[in-house]
C-alpha cells in the first residue's frame, strides 16, 4: 500500500504532558508511527498508561503533538485551522468507553442525536427540522434501535448496549469515515459485548468507515481488527496482521500479554495436565 | 479475640490440592436456599432468589454472572456486610462452619468479619484508605505490641510478593501501583487467617499480566492457609484457570452448578452456553460470534417465568409462566441446573 491510499497517516507524533511544580513532564507516546486505510478496522492493544488513549486523542486533534506529524486522506492535521479542523471533526468521530459519561443525562436518545445533526445543519438534508428528523430514524436504524419507543427514552432509562448504540449512532450521525473507539466495550456486560461488537463489524463493512480500534482486551482486538499494533510504554512495540501476531508474536510483550489472557480453553488444558 | 465457634479446626496444616471426593467434611460455607430482599419505595425487591452453594475447604468455588445478576450483594450479605435495613433476608441461612451468621448477635459479627471471612474488593484504590499509611491500615488488624504488629505486618507483606515489605508499610497507597496495591488488599484480608476468603473480581481492576500475577499469588494463598475462596467474576477465563467448581448467576438466581471442568466443556443451561459462546476466544480467528439477544433484566421488573426466558431460543409458554427447579443433570457429578429445557451434550442451541 503505498502512502497516498491512506487514509490516516501518523508518522512519528510525540505526545507530551508537561510537568507542573517543578516535576518532570510525561511523555505518553514517543514517535509513533501507524497508518489507517479506507474502511479498514485497525487494532490498538496495550495496557493501561501505555500512551494508546493519547494517541486515539492525538488522531481526534484534541492533543496538541510534541512531535512527528498527523495527516488525513494527505492533508496534514492542523489544529490552528479552524475550519479545516470543522471538516476534520466531521470525518473524524470517537465513541467512548462510557457511554452514560458520554451521553447528556438531561437529554433523551433522539434529542441528543439531533442536537449533533443541529450542530452541522450546514451540511445538505439537515438544514431543516424535518429533514434532522428523518436522518435521526435512519442512524437509529443503523444502530438497530426502534426510533419511536428508544428515542424518547433518557439515558438511564436504557441498558448498557442500548446506550452504546446511541454513542455509536450520534458518532455516524455526520457520516465520518474513520471512527475512533477507546475501548468501545469494555464497560458492557459480557452477554452484550458482542452484539455492539458486531455493530461496529457491520457499521465499517456497510459504511465503508474505517476504525481505529482502542482496546486492552487481546480476544476482542483479534475478533474486530485485520491488523494490530502493540503498544507499551508510549511505543509501538509490534505490528502486524492480527492472525499472524497472535498465533505467532515477535516480540516478548506482545508474548507475555498473549499468555496472560484468562482462557477458558487454556485454562482447562492445564488443570488436565 | 477468636470465638470458639469461629476457630479453624486444627486439622488444615497441611496444604495442597483439594481432598477429592470428601463429601462427608463440613462445608466451611454453606449456603441454604437463600433470598435477599432489598426495601425500596415500591416494597421489597428480591435481587437474590433461593441461592444455595457450599465451599469447604482447600476449595474455590466461582460465582460467574453479569452486572446487576445479585453476585456481589451474595458475597457481601456472607459476613452481613449491607445495612440491614434496607436489605432483609426472608428465607434461608448462609452457615459459616455451622453457625447460620443470619441469626448471629452483633458480638459475633465482629469476630465473623474479624477473623473469618476476609474479603478482597475489585478496586484496590477504593478498599484503601487514602490518608493513612498502608501500615498503619495493616497493623490496625493485628494483635500484640507495636514493634510485634510491625514486624507481622512486615511478614505479611513479604508472602503477598511485595518487593520491600518495609518501604511499603511507610507508604500511603497513592505511592504504590494497582497491582502492589492488590497485595496489600490481599494481606488484609488474610491477615487473620480468615477461614473463608470472598474476592470480589479481584483483578478486573487491573491490567493482564498483574492478573495473572494475583491470580497465582491468590492460588498459592489459598494452598498455604487451606482456606475456602469465593471467587467472583464475570471472566469464564478465570473461572477455567482458577475454580474447582462453579455457579452461574443470572438475574438474581443460580442457574447451572457443578465442577469446573464439567460447566465449562457440557453446559447443560442455554445462558451458560451463551457466556462460552459470545467471548471471543485468543486462539481462533475469522467467524463471526452469535451474541445473546436482549439484555439483563432489571431486579424488580423481572419476568413471572424463567429470568432468561426472554433471551432463551428453547423458551416457550411454560418457561415464561414457571420458574424451573433444580434438577440433577445426568452424568455429571453433582451437576445441576435450572432449566426446563436444558441443552444434552454438544448439542447446539
Amino acid at each position: 500500500m503505498s502512502a497516498d491510499d491512506r487514509l490516516l497517516d501518523v508518522r512519528d507524533v510525540t505526545v507530551a504532558y508537561p510537568g507542573r511544580h517543578g516535576r518532570d513532564g510525561v511523555r505518553a507516546v514517543n514517535g509513533v508511527s501507524l497508518h489507517i486505510a479506507p474502511g479498514e478496522v485497525v487494532g490498538l492493544v496495550g495496557e493501561s498508561g501505555c500512551g494508546k488513549t493519547s494517541l486515539g486523542g492525538a488522531v481526534m486533534g484534541m492533543l496538541p503533538l510534541a512531535g512527528g506529524e498527523i495527516s488525513f486522506q494527505g492533508e496534514r492535521v492542523d489544529r490552528e485551522n479552524r475550519t479545516w479542523m470543522r471538516e476534520y471533526r466531521r470525518r473524524v468521530q470517537m465513541v467512548f468507553q462510557d457511554p452514560m459519561g458520554a451521553l447528556n443525562p438531561r437529554l433523551t436518545a433522539g434529542a441528543a442525536l439531533e442536537e449533533t445533526l443541529y450542530v452541522h445543519r450546514t451540511q445538505p438534508g439537515l438544514e431543516t427540522a424535518p429533514g434532522r428528523r428523518a436522518r435521526r430514524q435512519e442512524l437509529m436504524a443503523q444502530v438497530g434501535m426502534d426510533d419511536a419507543v428508544m428515542g424518547a427514552r433518557y439515558p438511564h432509562e436504557l441498558s448498557g448496549g442500548q446506550r452504546q448504540r446511541i454513542g455509536i449512532a450520534r458518532a455516524l450521525a455526520v457520516g465520518p469515515r474513520l471512527l475512533v473507539a477507546d475501548e468501545p466495550v469494555s464497560a458492557l456486560d459480557v452477554s452484550v459485548q458482542v452484539q455492539i461488537l458486531n455493530l461496529l463489524k457491520d457499521i465499517s463493512e456497510q459504511l465503508g468507515v474505517a476504525c481505529l480500534f482502542i482496546a486492552h482486551d487481546l480476544a476482542v482486538v483479534r475478533y474486530m481488527c485485520r491488523r494490530t499494533y502493540v503498544m507499551v510504554g508510549g511505543a509501538i512495540v509490534e505490528e502486524g496482521l492480527s492472525d499472524t501476531l497472535f498465533a505467532h508474536p515477535a516480540h516478548p510483550y506482545t508474548a507475555t500479554l498473549i499468555a496472560a489472557v484468562p482462557d477458558v480453553a487454556r485454562g482447562l488444558a492445564a488443570r488436565s495436565r | 479475640m477468636t470465638g470458639g465457634i469461629l476457630k479453624a479446626p486444627a486439622s488444615h496444616a497441611e496444604a495442597g490440592p483439594r481432598p477429592a471426593g470428601d463429601v462427608a467434611r463440613l462445608p466451611v460455607l454453606d449456603v441454604r436456599e437463600l433470598t435477599i430482599g432489598f426495601h425500596t419505595e415500591g416494597g421489597r425487591v428480591d435481587v437474590v432468589r433461593d441461592v444455595s452453594f457450599s465451599i469447604a475447604e482447600h476449595e474455590t468455588v466461582a460465582l460467574v454472572g453479569e452486572s446487576g445478576c445479585g453476585k456481589s450483594v451474595t458475597a457481601l450479605s456472607l459476613a452481613r456486610l449491607i445495612p440491614s435495613p434496607p436489605v432483609s433476608y426472608p428465607s434461608g441461612a448462609i452457615r459459616f462452619r455451622g453457625v447460620d451468621t443470619l441469626a448471629m448477635t452483633r458480638r459475633e459479627l465482629r469476630t465473623l468479619r474479624g477473623s473469618g471471612i476476609g474479603y478482597v474488593f475489585q478496586d484496590p484504590a477504593t478498599a484503601l484508605n487514602p490518608v493513612f499509611r498502608v501500615g498503619f491500615q495493616l497493623e490496625e488488624l493485628l494483635q500484640g505490641g507495636r514493634r510485634q504488629r510491625r514486624e507481622q505486618a512486615a511478614a505479611l507483606l513479604e508472602r503477598v510478593g511485595l518487593p520491600s515489605p518495609l518501604a511499603c508499610l511507610d507508604a500511603y497507597p497513592f505511592e504504590l501501583s494497582g497491582g502492589m496495591q492488590q497485595r496489600v488488599v490481599i494481606a488484609m484480608a488474610v491477615a487473620r487467617r480468615p477461614g473463608l476468603l470472598v474476592a470480589d473480581e479481584p483483578t478486573t481492576a487491573l491490567d493482564v499480566t498483574i492478573q495473572a500475577q494475583i491470580l497465582a499469588l491468590l492460588k498459592r494463598l489459598q494452598q498455604e492457609f487451606g482456606m475456602a475462596v469465593l471467587l467472583i467474576t464475570h471472566n469464564l477465563g478465570l473461572v477455567a484457570e482458577a475454580a474447582h467448581r462453579v455457579n452461574v448467576m443470572y438475574a438474581g438466581m443460580l442457574v447451572e452448578g457443578g465442577e469446573a471442568e464439567t460447566v465449562l466443556t457440557r453446559p447443560a443451561h442455554p445462558y451458560t452456553r451463551g457466556l462460552l459462546d459470545v467471548v471471543p476466544r485468543l486462539e481462533t480467528s475469522g467467524g463471526r460470534l452469535i451474541g445473546i439477544p436482549g439484555a439483563v433484566p432489571v431486579a424488580g421488573r423481572l419476568p413471572p417465568g424463567c429470568p432468561f426466558a426472554a433471551r432463551c431460543q428453547r423458551a416457550d409458554a411454560h418457561c415464561r409462566a414457571t420458574v424451573p427447579g433444580v434438577d440433577a443433570v445426568p452424568g455429571g457429578a453433582e451437576h445441576r441446573v435450572r432449566c426446563f429445557h436444558p441443552l444434552r451434550e454438544r448439542e447446539a442451541l
